[in-house]
């Protein structure tokens, strides 16, 4: 079993394949990892979640760029565009809605987790 | 991050012309994202080094990168638009104008035959819909491509075809029939075009800046 550490606590999920457990989380995820890196740009984020999950949860560039654009469209992320050696590189940042939605979503995410525990182990539940 | 290969200057000038033909209307930003992508990934993934066995295998993530894009620009407008809309009621400076839209409307309908009424609406959206391809619309040779230009004008449409509505015999008669309905029908009709107008003039100057490099 892989752990994905999201703010102390942690998704124990099954043998990987069941990337559909995921999907929901997407955003969470992404503005997590935003929240802890100032700025990003899209392939970062997916070799990040890569690292960080040894390999076991990969958002495909399918999912993660309109996750992005729609976070971008509802106002939650900024962008800015760079140059990075010979070429242009746009990176994501949290707005300032962007910030306190992460808090949000974080916040709905323990609960969630909080919820799970208790329903799949109760004997081992986080609280 | 790790890199099987190093892209070279030859295959890139040969990336940016593959986007540039296939995909001409796709904005700067939208392009910079995917450009950038495609070569990390490329770099990342390639066995071979081999770009165009690499794109042909991308082309269905490159349709949709481009086709979410569009989708993004539109989305764009139109969340700003209805943004502004509402802010004719709620902020206090505007909500004297939309005030007297709709008294004068209320007015119209109960002092004049529907007929006058339903004229005025015509005459006042038509005014709002040709300031609006005079002053918002953008005809530079070098921008008419480019996504964000091309949906510029969108949300004019609907007052547009709401007002066509009112020309139907039977739904004109219905909204006309009932002072209320049409304050209520003629008042959006005329604070939307208005919103769109606005939006539209807002989006000129921020492409027209932001694109200038292609105007010289």
């Amino acid at each position: 079993m892989t752990d994905l550490q999201i703010n102390n606590y942690t998704i124990i999920h099954p043998k990987m394949g069941n990337q559909k457990l995921y999907k929901g989380s997407l955003q969470t995820i992404i503005l997590k990892l935003l929240a802890s890196n100032d700025k990003m740009y899209g392939y970062e984020i997916t070799q990040k979640v890569k690292e960080l999950t040894k390999g076991e949860l990969k958002i495909t560039e399918g999912a993660l760029y309109p996750a992005l654009h729609k976070l971008e469209a509802d106002g939650l992320l900024d962008v800015e565009v760079a140059k990075v050696g010979n070429r242009l590189r746009k990176y994501y940042k949290l707005t300032e809605s962007g910030a306190r939605e992460t808090a949000n979503k974080l916040e709905e995410m323990q609960e969630f987790l909080r919820t799970m525990q208790h329903l799949v182990n109760p004997k081992f539940s986080l609280e | 991050m790790e890199k099987k290969y190093e892209i070279i200057e030859k295959q890139l000038v040969f990336l940016n012309g593959f986007l540039l033909r296939k995909y001409p209307s796709i904005s700067d930003e939208t392009r910079i994202e995917l450009t950038d992508h495609l070569i990390l990934d490329f770099e990342a993934t390639t066995e071979n080094g081999n770009l165009s066995q690499y794109l042909s295998n991308e082309l269905g993530f490159i349709r949709k990168f481009v086709f979410n894009g569009v989708r993004k620009v539109k989305k764009t407008y139109r969340m700003e638009t209805w943004s502004q809309f509402f802010s004719f009621f709620t902020d206090f400076k505007l909500l004297p104008i939309t005030i007297f839209i709709s008294l004068l409307f209320y007015f119209l309908n109960e002092n004049l035959n529907n007929k006058i009424a339903c004229l005025s609406i015509f005459i006042l959206s038509s005014i709002l819909f040709l300031v609006s391809i005079r002053k918002g619309m953008i005809n530079k040779k070098a921008l008419k491509h480019l996504g964000e230009v091309k949906f510029l004008g969108t949300e004019i449409w609907l007052p547009f075809f709401l007002v066509q509505l009112l020309a139907e015999k039977h739904i004109g008669e219905f909204i006309t029939s009932n002072s209320y309905l049409f304050t209520v029908y003629s008042t959006f009709i005329i604070m939307y075009g208005l919103a769109a107008l606005l939006i539209l003039r807002k989006h000129k100057k921020i492409i027209l800046e932001k694109y200038k490099h292609l105007l010289n």
